[in-house]
This record gives structure tokens, sequence and C-alpha cells, in this order.
């Protein structure tokens, strides 16, 4: 049976301010974490797209139009701030760039490394310069964030991953310093993107549960997480969303203690459980598989999935928004995300009715 | 010495992540005539089994491992160029890489070292590899075992290339064929027709334990 798919009755804008405030929404939030895959709605490669403000941000806005995702945020995301402060990056033509050369190959360096100016270094002025072509065009709409490395990537992507994971054991005084280096660039960059009006999420893959231990993260990543945190609530009112790659589960509590608004979840785990341990503390979203199901999927495995998802979160005690675990894939279908935006119409329309969320065939029509 | 407590050392110099003590050990080792391939079967091997037991229990991570890894290549640099060729046995070959488009090779670095402790003799192609490679490589030196790795989910494909490239040059029947990384999931293993599939490093040895003994092959 194919049902109408509901229209949307507010902008992304009106339903992010009601949802803040815990009034009345239409459907659900659905937000997916876009990133390098709208250059694939514009055709531009990944190379050019990482060199040119215009065609960053033309691609951000045809994913907005495409999608009326209830967020749009982009960014220097996980290399940006250690390719500012000297890393050098590789860009494939087609595919992500990835580090080529750590500027901290020997510690004796540190000392000549210098927190970045994000009016100067790197490419991040064109992340600050397409970010605002993107607040111009569809502010009014949607709201507009950037989304910023956190501390344990960014540091990693300057020592060269292997060596700075082994350097917490050997040289955690080092690692320390380097940390505060980073968080300083990162600051200033939070700084830049909140003078625009916008309001910075973080990712940290790096420190990832599956990489690190608890007590790793406790020491090395969250004391850092909570002073971008604490810049963002102090300029935006209100704590980021913190998105962090693999098996979180351990380090929920200590994701919400560094003062994060939104735990963004890899697809690795529970919502329901998520639900449970941290729930009451902070907003939650994730978690639709966004390989085996957003990239490889039927439109039907991804509704069913999103319904899922749903199911287990909708009722969490601080909201719950609709996402991808992760990035989504460069070459994640365009009608897969329509798919995802679509389930969040169709089960998350309210008030939301349990019956609806059941298992057995999805019923969100073709489109 | 005792040989009990030179092997002992090397043991935890493997397992405790102590470089210096793992490699002072092996020069003890060979200074008290132990022979190469015991010194790193019952001394080094067991250390870096121990560490991949705490990283089940979750009492290591990454971090630890890449550690007990430098160490276990310290006493193995002093320890390997003194095997008498006659004490080593035929052992089960494995040709291992990073799929093409892809330098992420932190775990295919971890799955290596950990099926060279367990007596795999391994081919390591490194990263960036085309499936082309890969396969060529299996043909050169007769693996039994093909492992491809890859963390980004824009190269996955490219393993069921690889497979399919096997079975066009007739390898297929002959070669276990294991992928993994962080995109990879037992869906996937079975969507493009790849024997096993692991989450971590020593899981993989597991998985291709079973796997050879199912086809079976003589391992070790």
């Amino acid at each position: 049976m194919s049902a109408e798919i509901p229209e949307d009755r507010m902008t992304p804008r009106q339903r992010m301010a009601a949802f803040a405030t815990g009034r009345e929404i239409d459907r659900l939030p659905c937000s997916p974490l876009i990133g390098e895959h709208a250059c694939r709605l514009t055709g531009v490669t990944v190379s050019r797209y990482s060199h040119s403000a215009e065609l960053m941000a033309e691609a951000q806005i045809a994913a907005f139009r495409a999608y009326r995702p209830d967020s749009i945020g982009f960014g220097p995301g996980l290399f940006g701030i250690a390719e500012a402060m000297g890393t050098r990056l590789a860009f494939p033509e087609n595919g992500m760039p990835y580090v080529e050369d750590p500027a901290l190959k020997d510690w004796a360096d540190l000392d000549r490394l210098a927190p970045a100016d994000p009016h100067r270094d790197g490419r991040l002025p064109l992340y600050l310069r397409a970010l605002e072509i993107v607040r111009e065009q569809i502010g009014s709409e949607a709201p507009v964030g950037s989304s910023v490395g956190g501390p344990f990537t960014a540091a990693a992507n300057l020592r060269g991953t292997v060596d700075f994971l082994k350097d917490l054991l050997r040289r955690p005084e080092q690692v320390h310093r380097l940390l505060r280096l980073v968080t300083e660039s990162a600051l200033r960059f939070i700084d830049a993107v909140c003078d625009l009006g916008l309001k910075p999420g973080i990712s940290e893959p790096t420190a990832s549960g599956t990489v690190i231990s608890a007590s790793q993260f406790r020491e090395f990543a969250q004391p850092y997480l909570k002073l971008y945190a604490d810049r963002i609530i102090e300029r935006c009112g209100s704590g980021p969303q913190l998105h962090i790659c693999g098996d979180t589960s351990r380090i929920w509590p200590e994701m919400a203690d560094t003062g994060a608004g939104t735990l963004s979840l890899d697809n690795m785990n529970d919502l329901a459980e998520a639900k449970a341990a941290v729930g009451k503390r902070v907003c939650l979203t994730g978690n639709v598989h966004p390989v085996m199901t957003l990239m490889r999927g039927t439109r039907d495995q991804v509704l069913s999935e999103a319904r899922e998802c749903i199911r287990k979160a909708y009722d969490s005690p601080k909201g719950y928004i609709l996402s991808s675990g992760c990035a989504l894939p460069l070459d994640t279908p365009p009608d897969n995300v329509v798919a995802l935006m679509d389930a969040a119409r169709t089960y998350g329309r309210w008030p939301i009715d349990p019956e609806r969320l059941m298992a057995g065939p999805v019923s969100a029509g073709a489109r | 010495m005792a040989v009990e407590e030179i092997l002992e050392r090397l043991t935890r110099g493997v397992r405790d992540m102590d470089e210096e003590l793992a490699a002072e050990a092996a020069q003890d080792a060979l200074a008290n005539q132990m022979p190469a391939l015991t010194a790193i079967n019952d001394g080094l091997v067991r250390g870096m089994n121990e560490a991949g037991r705490l990283y089940e229990t979750q009492e290591y991570f990454v971090p630890e491992l890449l550690l007990c890894s430098d160490a276990m290549y310290a006493g193995l640099g002093i320890l390997s160029p003194h095997i008498q060729r006659a004490e080593e046995e035929s052992r089960a070959k494995v040709v291992i890489g990073v799929m093409q488009g892809d330098t992420h090779d932190i775990g295919k670095n971890l799955v290596k070292l950990m099926l060279e402790v367990d007596g795999f003799e391994v081919f390591d192609l490194g990263r960036d590899v085309t499936p082309a490679d890969f396969v060529a490589k299996v043909k050169e030196t007769g693996a039994e075992l093909l492992g491809m790795s890859t963390l980004m989910s824009t190269t996955m494909d490219a393993m069921g290339v690889a497979i399919r490239m096997l079975q066009q040059e007739g390898l297929r029947e002959q070669t276990t064929v294991m992928i993994g990384g962080g995109p990879i999931s037992q869906a996937f293993a079975d969507l493009i027709g790849a024997d096993g599939y692991a989450e971590n490093a020593t899981g993989a040895v597991r998985e291709a334990r079973r796997l050879l003994a199912s086809r079976g092959a003589a391992v070790r």
C-alpha cells in the first residue's frame, strides 16, 4: 500500500526554533550529515569543491534545495585545523582528502607551531566565505552551521595518527601541549564562525570508542572538547552537536559532560540504550547505516531502518533528530537521502503515533 | 641466564610495551644460544598473544597494541636473521593490503602482525593497492588467503572487483578471501561473495584459522 507523504508545514528554521524550545512541530527533525556528498549534486569533483568557496556554497545550497534537511552544516571538518597549522593534505580528484605529510613529525618542531588564523591560514578563509554565502542565500529558511574537527582528531592529523596514538602513552605531556595548541586554533575558528552568526558543531572521529579507551578519552579528549563547547555555549547560548565515530557507549556520560547539547551516534550504537543512558541530559541524533543502508540500500530499506531509529528514540526526553550514523558516503544515491527525509515526514509526523512505527512493510509511497 | 627467564622477559617486553626490554632479551637469547625460533615463538609471540587477549577484554586499545607491535618488531629485528631455515615449518601464505584509493593502514598493520604472530607467512602489499595487484600477488605466491582492507566507503566496491578477477584467473576456488575495515560488515562480505569478515585484528586471525580449517588446508 502506498501512502501520501505529508508535506512539510514549517521551514527548517521554524521547526528547529520550535524544537529547541519544546513547542509544537509538524514533524520530527531530520539532518543527515551531508558533507562532501553535496558536490555530487552539482557535478564538481571533490578536489575542485574543496578549493573554492563558491563551489562549496553552490553544492551545499543544491543539497538543501534537493533534500530540505533541517540544518546545513559544513566546514573544515577532520583536516582543516591541522592543515591550517601546516599539515599537507592530498586531494584525490574524486575521493576524500587525506593527510599526506603531517606537520609535526618531530616533537622538536612543536615550538615552531602557532595557532591558526582563521582569516588567513590554510583553507579556513574559504570555508568562512562559503558559510557566509550559504547564510545569505538560505539562512532565512534553515539553520546554517559549521563542522569543526575536534581537538583529538586535529592533533592526530598534525602529528600523524599512528605516532599520536603511541604518544598518548609515551609522551603525555607533549600530547597535552599539542592539544592546547590545536584547541586555541579551533577556538579562533569557532569565534570566526560565531562572528558570522552561525553555530559550530564538533566532529571528533579519531577519539572513537573503537580506537581509544574511556580513560584515554577522559584524559586527552574530554577536557579540550569541553573548552570548545564552553566557547560555543558562551557565543551561541546552547551546546554544540558532537559526533564521535564507532562504539561510544562507554563514553556517553563523558560526551554529555563536555557540554554538548546533541550527541550524534554512529550506526554501531543502539539508540534505545543511548536514550536510557543519557537521553535525560542531551538530544540524540543518528544513526541510519550510512554505507549498507543509505549508500547501498533500497528506498524501502532506508524507510524501514529510519522507522526503527524513530521508534527507539522519538520519545527521548531531550529530543531526537533523525540522521545518518556518520557522514554520507560520496556516492549515496540522492533518492535515498530523499527517502530518509520522507521517513521523518511519514513516521515522524507530529504527534507521533507509536502504531505507525511498528515493524512490517513500510508504507511511505514511492516518489 | 635461565631459558625460562629470557622467554619471560621477551613475553613481558612485548605485552608491557617495553621495546628496550624486548630488544635486550632478544640479545640475551642469542648470547645463550637459544634457537631464534624458540625465542620468537615462546617469547615474543606469547607476549603478542597476551596483548591480543588484553585487547579483547578492552584493557588494551589501539595505542597499546601499536606499542606492543613496536616491541615485537624490535625483538624480531634482532632474532629473525638468526632463524635456521630448517627450523622453519611450512606456513600458510596470506596476501594482505589496503584497497586502491585508501591510505588508512593502522587496522591492516594490526591484522598483519596478528597473522604473523599466529604463524602465517604474510605478503604485505601496503596501501592503495589495485585489485589487479592483489590478484597478481596471489598468483605469484600461491597464497591460500587474500585479506583486503578499507576505511573508505568509496573504495569498497573494488573488493568485489578483486574477487571477480580471482574468478577470471581461475584462482577463486583455492583462495580464501577475507575483508575488513570501518564501512565493511558481514552483510557486505556476503554481498560481494567474500568468504570471511572480522571486526578487529584478533577476530581476523580466528576467522582465518576457521576458514582455512573448513577448507581442510594444511596450516602450520
